[in-house]
């Protein structure tokens, strides 16, 4: 009996040790892929690959570089969360400190929805409303079409993480004669790193969406059907990463698809960074 | 002819006089309280009929889930963060207290709560924090002395007055009681609530805590719960029983917790003479 159940222990050990083993691998193989070829250009280069413009020519042996593109990206992003990180966090206090009333049980009902469906939708609400109106393809209503990701993301988890404080830290301060307002502050206190952390987390979750920004972008047409799949680039617009990526995936100039890997390295560099921030906040959460 | 200032003094005085003459800190008239729990409303408190007397410490005694909490919790309006519903009258020194601006109320009558709870800053801010943004001190000096003075008092100045800008929740549990009791005391409360303060403590913190009540006792009136009969021995001048949301009896320490007229007191208090350990248990 005991060998019995020895032997699916050491079974079912074996079995997610694979598993886990073959996530792993494929992991690393993903990364070392992206740092592999999206190094070329900087070590062919150097620091120009990340501010130089794409080299569009066929016949220059130069790349050129991702620069006017992070930048475009940190505008779009930087916007995005300038406008959505201070709304989603005000919303999160109020689901919190609402939970019964009828506007916040539609606002969480609603919220949730807005996080499981599709980005890309959020994409062609935007283009539909704004950039067909306007004819303009801004940066903010890229910027806008990413707050329909953000906010909801940081209003339901700033509710989640303030739920989690003990009832009595809230009780102390209302005991004590504290308004709503500083007792809110005491409690966001409390749990700020895990609130940055979740911030930073959401920050990383919009600097890698690409569904809304293609469309608002507007370049979906263009890359599908324009010159850039059949004809050798003349000169790229100043897009996000992400978009370049999905252009560059595409294109038929292999330099401007090794600079595709470079733009994959920028965003997985930055968004490695901010989980490290996250990470390192939330392991020195104080247990209150 | 009188103007608005003579009719508040006048409001004012007939208040003090009201409350003088009835010798009652707080008279409770129909009281009920019901809360939701996990989809199901609780009656919490069922027609409470009561007067709680000013200068005296005043002990709330029954078995868990008998609604004393909830009592304490309704005095200060703190039960209306929980959306409880509230039917009767509650007059605080004659005052309506369901028609008085909570947060003054709360800063009049604070609480202070089972679980020791410190504010997520140091132990200095602990005090400050409240002293600044509900009563409005400015001064550095007289933060000072507010901190130091309230600290005396909670019998926790000698073993934090090197460390007063360290975090607060490195404190002991006993600590952090004492001072949730300092941060209280601080704000010049007129009433002290106190809900179970050492039902989580070891007993030499019991000890010190008791002793901080009773040296408060001179300053402030004190309404305090606790399941231990042992401890309502020790602290009170006045006693209200609770059973099942309903007050049993009322009276006098000595008269309610020796010569019980009720049965169902009589009950309670004879599990306690049994076997005071294993009373607890059953408390």
């Amino acid at each position: 009996m005991v060998r019995k159940y020895r032997a699916r222990d050491l079974a079912l050990g074996i079995l997610v040790s694979v598993a886990s083993g073959l996530i792993l691998a494929l992991v690393l193989w993903m990364l070392g892929s992206i740092f592999y070829y999206g190094s070329i250009p900087i070590i062919r280069e150097g620091l120009k690959a990340l501010i130089a413009s794409p080299n569009t020519s066929p016949e220059s042996p130069q790349y050129g570089g991702v620069g006017p593109l992070i930048y475009s990206t940190l505008i779009i992003v930087g916007a995005c969360v300038l406008i959505g990180l201070p709304l989603g966090f005000l919303t999160g206090l109020y689901l919190y400190e609402y939970p019964t009333s009828r506007l916040s049980s539609i606002a969480r009902r609603l919220l949730e929805v807005l996080v499981e469906a599709p980005t890309v939708c959020y994409g062609l609400v935007i283009y539909l409303t704004f950039v067909l109106a306007i004819k303009e393809k801004l940066a903010l209503f890229a910027a806008l079409s990413l707050l329909f990701i953000i906010v909801p993301y940081v209003a339901i988890q700033t509710c989640d993480i303030l739920s989690t404080l003990p009832p009595e830290l809230k009780e102390t301060c209302i005991s004590l004669g504290l308004s709503r307002w500083k007792t809110l502050k005491v409690l966001s206190r409390a749990a700020w790193r895990a609130l940055v952390a979740n911030m930073m987390i959401s920050v990383a979750k919009v600097l890698g969406e690409t569904g809304p920004l293609l469309i608002v972008a507007h370049v979906t047409v263009d890359i599908a059907w324009g010159p850039w799949v059949y004809h050798p680039l003349t000169s790229i617009e100043p897009v996000p990463l992400t978009v370049f990526i999905y252009a560059a995936a595409l294109s038929a100039l292999h330099k401007i698809v090794i600079l595709g890997w470079l733009a994959c390295l920028v965003l997985t560099g930055m968004a490695f960074g901010l989980f490290i921030i996250a990470r390192v906040l939330t392991r020195t959460i104080e247990i209150l | 002819m009188y103007n608005t200032y003579d009719i508040t003094i006048f409001k004012g005085a007939s208040r003090v006089l009201l409350g003088v003459i009835e010798d009652s800190l707080f008279t409770i008239e129909n009281l009920n309280v019901w809360y939701r729990q996990k989809n199901r409303i609780v009656h919490a408190l069922k027609d409470v009929t009561v007067k709680i007397p000013a200068r005296k410490l005043t002990v709330i005694i029954g078995r868990s889930g008998s609604g004393k909490s909830t009592f304490l919790r309704t005095l200060n309006r703190v039960v209306e963060m929980y959306n409880a519903k509230i039917s009767g009258k509650i007059l605080y020194k004659g005052q309506n207290i369901f028609k008085m601006n909570p947060q003054v109320l709360r800063s009049r009558v604070v609480m202070v709560l089972q679980r020791p709870i410190a504010l997520p800053m140091s132990i200095y801010d602990n005090i400050a924090y409240p002293l600044k943004s509900i009563k409005k001190v400015k001064d550095k000096r007289e933060i000072d002395r507010k901190v130091e003075e309230a600290l005396r008092l909670a019998n926790l100045w000698n073993e934090v007055k090197d460390r007063l800008h360290h975090p607060a929740t490195q404190l002991s549990g006993g600590q952090i009681q004492r001072l949730a009791i300092a941060r209280a005391i601080a704000l010049d409360p007129e009433v002290l609530l106190l809900d179970e303060p050492t039902a989580h403590l070891d007993p030499e913190s019991t000890r010190y805590i008791e002793s901080t009540i009773l040296k408060l006792r001179e300053k402030v009136d004190i309404v305090f719960v606790t399941h231990s009969i042992e401890q309502a021995r020790r602290l009170a001048e006045y006693v209200i029983y609770f059973e099942d949301g309903k007050v049993i009896e009322e009276g006098e320490a000595e008269e309610v917790l020796e010569r019980p007229k009720t049965e169902r007191l009589r009950r309670f208090l004879s599990v306690f003479e049994r076997e005071p350990e294993e009373a607890e248990v059953i408390v």
